[in-house]
C-alpha cells in the first residue's frame, strides 16, 4: 500500500495511492476504512469503498501540521456490518512532501510550533526528542547544513549528557544506562562523573563526540533500530 | 471588565514565566505574572484590537467554548502569525498569565486536592506533544475537547462539567489519556447521557461507582469490574479485532459486554 500526504491551498490531505489486498482471502464487498488518529485532536476517517475495488480517488483532509504525528491505519471490515476487522494495517508510513521539514536524526524528531528558536530538546520516559520548529523557513535545509551538524548536534549531545547525569532525568533507568554506556565508549580516556561536576563532564562528552568518529558506530551498536 | 489584545509570549517571556513558576512552586507561594501580560519584550501582539476578555468560567465547558470562539474569530490573524492553538505553548502560557490570579483560587481560597500550591507543571505550561499530559492544562485542556467536538459539545459534557481549577476528574484522566476512547463520539455521548444530570449539567451521584480506582478493589480483595478504567482497557483490547466506531451504541454496548451495562442509557439490551 502507499499513502501520501499533500498540501493544497494551505490545507492538508491524505490519499491512498495503492492498496493491493489480493493476497488476502477477503470476501468481496468488505468495507475499507482509512483512519488518521491525532492525539489531542481527533480520529479522522475515510470510507474507501469495498473490496475488491476500493475507491482510491477520495482523500482525507487533516491539518497539515499533523502529517508527521498522525497514526495512520487501514481496516477491512466484515461485509455484514458487524464491525469485525478482517485485515488491519497500523503505523502505515505516509510519504510526506519535502516542504514539511522533518528529517530523521538523533535521537527522534517531532514537529512543534514555537517562537524563533529552530530547535529544542525535550525528554520524557520514552527518550529524547529534538523538536524542529516547522514555522522556521527551510528548516529541513538548516538541519542538513554543516553548521547545524558542527554546532548544534554537539550542543544536543551536551544537553543529553547533562540530563542523564542529573537526579531528575525523566528517562527510564534502562535508557539512562544505555546512554551512559554510549558516552563511556566515546569518552573512555577522560575524567568521569566521580571527579567532575555534571556540566564539566558534559562539556568533555560533547568535545569527545565532536572529535570521535567512533561515536557513530557506538551509537549504532547501542541503539539498534526499533529500540528507541 | 479587563480586556487585552491577544498576545503570545516571546522566548524570553517563556523563560521568565517558567522561572517565576519554578520559584513559586519551590517556595509554595502565589505565582504573580501580572506585569508580564503586556510587556513589550516578553510578549508579541497577535491582534491590534482588545479581543481577550478576562472572565470567570462557571465550568470547563464555558471555558472551552470561550476559547473556541476567540480563536475562530481571530483565525486569520493567528494563521498570519503562524500560531496554531492546538500546539502553541507560547499562546497558552500567555493566556494562563492573563487568567493566572483566577486560576490560583477556588471561591477565594487555595485550590484543594492538588499537590503543593500550584499543582503539577502541566496545569500551567501546555505540553502538547505529551499524550499523557496535554489535556491537563487548565485552559488548553477544555479548549481541545470542545474544539474537536464543536459540532455537538453536549456529547462531551462528561469531560467538561467540572470546575476549571479543580484537578481533572477520573473521567478526563482516563478517557483523554486512552488510546482511542476519547475519539469515539457515540461512546462519549452515551456516557454524557447516562451520567450527567440534564437538569443541573453536573455528574450524577450514582456515577461514583464507575470511577473507583484499582486500590478500592485491591483493599477489599474483590475483582475490579465495571469502572471507566476497565472500560478503556477492554475497549483498547477490542479495538484490535473490532471497528468500534459503530453507528449504533447498542452494538458497542453488546461488544463490551454486561460488565459495562451501567455505562449505557438502556442497559436492558446488553446481551452478554
Amino acid at each position: 500500500m502507499q499513502v501520501v500526504a499533500r498540501e493544497d491551498g494551505g490545507r492538508g490531505f491524505l490519499q491512498v495511492l495503492k492498496l493491493d489486498l489480493s493476497e488476502y482471502e477477503i470476501a468481496d464487498g468488505s468495507p475499507i476504512v482509512l483512519e488518521a488518529k491525532i492525539s489531542r485532536y481527533g480520529n479522522f476517517r475515510l470510507e474507501l469503498g469495498v473490496t475488491p475495488s476500493p475507491n482510491l480517488a477520495s482523500h482525507l483532509e487533516i491539518p497539515k501540521e499533523f502529517f508527521t504525528s498522525a497514526e495512520v491505519r487501514i481496516k477491512v471490515l466484515e461485509p455484514n456490518g458487524s464491525g469485525k476487522i478482517l485485515a488491519f494495517a497500523e503505523d502505515v508510513e505516509v510519504d510526506i512532501p519535502e516542504t514539511s521539514g522533518i528529517r530523521s536524526m538523533l535521537p527522534t524528531i517531532k514537529v512543534a510550533s514555537f517562537s524563533h528558536r529552530v530547535w529544542r530538546l525535550k525528554a520524557d520516559a520514552s527518550g529524547f526528542c529534538i523538536e524542529l520548529n516547522q514555522n522556521f523557513p527551510h528548516v529541513d535545509e538548516v538541519t542538513r547544513s554543516k553548521e547545524f551538524l558542527a554546532i548544534v548536534i554537539p550542543d544536543i549531545i551536551r544537553q543529553i549528557a547533562i540530563s542523564i547525569a542529573s537526579d531528575d532525568c525523566p528517562l527510564s533507568q534502562h535508557k539512562v544506562e544505555k546512554w551512559q554506556v554510549l558516552f563511556r565508549t566515546v569518552h573512555q580516556d577522560r575524567n568521569d562523573l566521580q571527579t567532575l561536576e555534571p556540566e564539566n563532564w558534559a562539556d568533555e562528552v560533547a568535545e569527545a563526540f565532536s572529535k570521535s568518529e567512533a561515536f557513530i558506530s557506538a551509537y549504532a551498536n547501542s541503539w539498534r533500530r526499533g529500540e528507541e | 471588565m479587563t480586556l487585552h489584545c491577544l498576545r503570545v509570549f516571546t522566548p524570553s517571556g517563556m523563560e521568565e514565566f517558567q522561572q517565576r513558576w519554578s520559584n513559586a512552586d519551590e517556595s509554595q507561594t502565589k505565582l504573580n505574572v501580572s506585569d508580564m501580560i503586556e510587556h513589550p519584550t516578553w510578549t508579541r501582539k497577535i491582534t491590534q484590537n482588545e479581543v481577550v476578555k478576562l472572565s470567570e468560567f462557571s465550568d470547563r465547558e464555558q471555558c472551552g467554548r470561550y476559547f473556541v470562539e476567540l480563536f475562530d474569530s481571530n483565525l486569520e490573524l493567528l494563521r498570519a502569525a503562524e500560531i496554531n492553538p492546538q500546539l502553541s505553548v507560547e499562546l497558552w502560557t500567555w493566556l494562563t498569565a492573563v487568567w493566572c490570579d483566577w486560576l490560583q483560587q477556588l471561591n477565594g481560597k487555595p485550590v484543594p486536592f492538588i499537590s503543593g500550591y500550584l499543582g503539577e507543571k502541566a496545569r500551567w505550561i501546555f505540553e502538547p506533544t505529551d499524550t499523557q499530559r496535554y489535556y491537563r492544562h487548565l485552559l488548553a485542556g477544555p479548549y481541545l475537547i470542545t474544539e474537536s467536538n464543536k459540532d455537538d459539545v453536549s456529547r462531551v459534557r462528561i469531560l467538561l462539567y467540572n470546575n476549571v481549577v479543580n484537578p481533572n476528574t477520573r473521567w478526563v484522566e482516563t478517557i483523554c489519556g486512552s488510546e482511542d476512547v476519547n475519539f469515539n463520539k457515540n461512546l462519549l455521548k452515551a456516557l454524557s447521557m447516562k451520567f450527567i444530570d440534564p437538569s443541573t449539567g453536573k455528574i450524577k451521584a450514582s456515577a461514583s461507582e464507575q470511577v473507583r480506582r484499582k486500590r478500592y478493589f485491591v483493599d477489599r480483595g474483590i475483582e475490579e469490574k465495571g469502572t471507566i478504567d476497565r472500560l478503556t482497557q477492554v475497549y483498547n483490547q477490542l479495538s484490535r479485532t473490532w471497528d468500534l466506531v459503530v453507528p449504533e451504541i447498542e452494538q458497542l454496548a453488546n461488544l463490551l459486554g454486561s460488565e459495562f451495562r451501567e455505562f449505557f442509557p438502556d442497559n436492558r439490551r446488553i446481551r452478554r
